[in-house]
């Protein structure tokens, strides 16, 4: 009796409400539209496209798109090669080889190594700067072999670019992985007399050259200033 | 009321965080001894410092930290690191990334809060956007829909909150079972406990279950981090400080929105 109460109720409402003659029909009809909505949008298709309607504006003829800064253009050469290393199914000893050359040519080593002595920079005499900077190199490479694992991104792509001196350019990019995700990378970047050259890279808001330079310079102040407890260290772990 | 008023505020704070009375008083003692460290002592430290940036942050109490991350350190090696290991085994990674964006949309009146109370509009509709849309169609958080539809994942506290508004952070601590922190970040967590809504629904609960969201929280949040802290404790030279820096400098990128504020950039020494 309760079930029969149930079904004839709202047929008896719309009833008093207005002349359609198959009300509860409807009723069914519309919830079947609402619960088809329902799957539909939890499939996501209609909130992404609704957002990229929002989002995105309408393409615009006119309007010429600037070229890309050169700095951008130089983060966009070497990135892809610097994943290509990260994502390779070479040895540690290759991949640490690979990078490292990677690091020779496209990164300011000296400005990278001085900085990371922080306030002992003026202890570093002059004939060990040479063999200082290429266990830094080194060192940085097997850093890159360690951390490598998490850095197998599919693409980078470069988003902008903005100068902030006559030398120094910060590029900002994405690194796409496979599911989906992307992982903000921004690249302070040198001019330098014979090209651009990398001095830091912020990976997630962590900029890499900085967290050397704390981790160095806490060595020699444990060691009480006495930077051959770095070279030490870097040898050891180069 | 009843049983109910005989919980301290304390008592709420220490179970709210997953902490015992024991790491409770500690954090205040540690609290305590940060507020008062001597300026002459923070001035002597200071020659020590690089000084050149504000992504370096003071760290007067270095000694104590170091004992304190030690223990936090061992608790992690024989508590921490084993369940996340476990928890990592058992459930497959749609389970676990189904549960961390859970545990995110529910933090979501927290995030919200704070937006506001930054005073950034855009932000605060993004975040409720977010939640009607994941809550939804993603079925109670549990598919970020939105990410995919273009509206990315943002968190706020009110740590981050005292620092938009120009409180100072404070000296670097290691709290305990919580870890690395600074006065400003203890006293924002300490905040967000009392305005999060998990914490008056299981208020009568038992411990356990009203710790839940947080051991949750912590639980998935070590698994995340699982591969990245062994290759951190594998190659630091010193991993204290490797975790110190890391720690602020998220922290400061967490405050800026991910944006670069370039005064807080170190110069770059002109070497030829």
């Amino acid at each position: 009796m309760a079930a029969t109460k149930a079904q004839t109720k709202p047929a008896e409402d719309f009833g008093q409400m207005n002349a359609v003659p198959d009300a509860r029909r409807l009723t069914r009809r519309s919830l079947l539209l609402a619960t088809t909505a329902m799957v539909g949008l939890s499939a996501l298709p209609i909130s992404q496209l609704a957002a990229q309607v929002l989002i995105e504006p309408l393409p615009d003829q006119t309007v010429i798109p600037p070229l890309p800064h050169p700095a951008e253009e130089f983060i966009s050469s070497i990135a892809g090669s610097i994943l290509a290393v990260a994502v390779s199914d070479a040895t540690a000893d290759e991949k640490k080889a690979r990078f490292q050359a990677l690091l020779i040519a496209h990164a300011h080593i000296p400005t990278i190594a001085i900085f990371s002595l922080g306030q002992f920079a003026n202890r570093l005499a002059d004939e060990h700067r040479q063999p200082y900077f290429e266990l830094v190199s080194g060192y940085i490479a097997r850093i890159f072999v360690t951390h490598s694992s998490n850095l197998k991104g599919r693409s980078v792509e470069v988003t902008g670019s903005h100068e902030r001196s006559e030398k120094e350019t910060l590029v900002h990019s994405k690194v796409w992985f496979d599911s989906g995700r992307a992982l903000p990378v921004i690249w302070r970047v040198i001019r330098t007399d014979v090209g651009f050259k990398v001095f830091d890279v912020s990976v997630n808001g962590i900029w890499l050259t900085f967290q050397q330079r704390t981790e160095f310079v806490s060595i020699i102040r444990k060691a009480k200033g006495d930077l051959n407890a770095l070279f030490a260290f870097l040898t050891r772990n180069g | 009321m009843g049983g109910q008023s005989r919980k301290t505020l304390a008592q709420m704070l220490w179970r709210s965080f997953g902490l015992g009375r024991l790491g409770g008083i500690l954090a205040i003692a540690m609290l305590v001894m940060a507020i008062s460290v001597p300026a002459s002592y923070a001035d002597d430290v200071d020659d020590y410092d690089d000084g050149s940036s504000a992504l370096d942050l003071a760290d007067p109490l270095e000694p104590v930290n170091r004992v304190i991350f030690t223990l936090n350190d061992a608790v992690d090696l024989v508590v921490f690191r084993p369940v996340a290991i476990t928890y990592r085994a058992v459930l497959p990674p749609p389970v676990r990334l189904g549960l961390a964006n859970f545990l995110s949309n529910a933090a979501t009146p927290i995030t919200l809060a704070n937006d506001l109370l930054q005073g950034n509009s855009d932000r605060a509709s993004t975040t409720v956007a977010r939640f009607f849309v994941n809550t939804i169609a993603g079925i109670g958080g549990i598919n970020d829909v939105a990410s995919q539809a273009g509206w990315e994942r943002h968190t706020e506290d009110f740590g981050q909150t005292l620092a938009v508004w120009g409180f100072p952070s404070g000296p670097y601590i290691v709290a305990p079972i919580l870890g690395p922190s600074t006065p400003r970040h203890l006293v924002g967590r300490a905040v967000d406990v009392l305005a999060n809504p998990w914490t008056w629904i299981l208020w009568d609960n038992s411990f356990i279950e009203a710790s839940s969201p947080t051991l949750a929280t912590m639980v998935s949040a070590r698994e995340d981090a699982l591969d990245v802290l062994d290759s951190v404790r594998e190659s630091s030279p010193d991993y204290y400080t490797t975790l110190k820096t890391l720690y602020w400098q998220s922290r400061v990128s967490e405050i800026n929105n991910g944006e670069i504020v370039e005064d807080e950039l170190p110069d770059i020494p002109d070497i030829r």
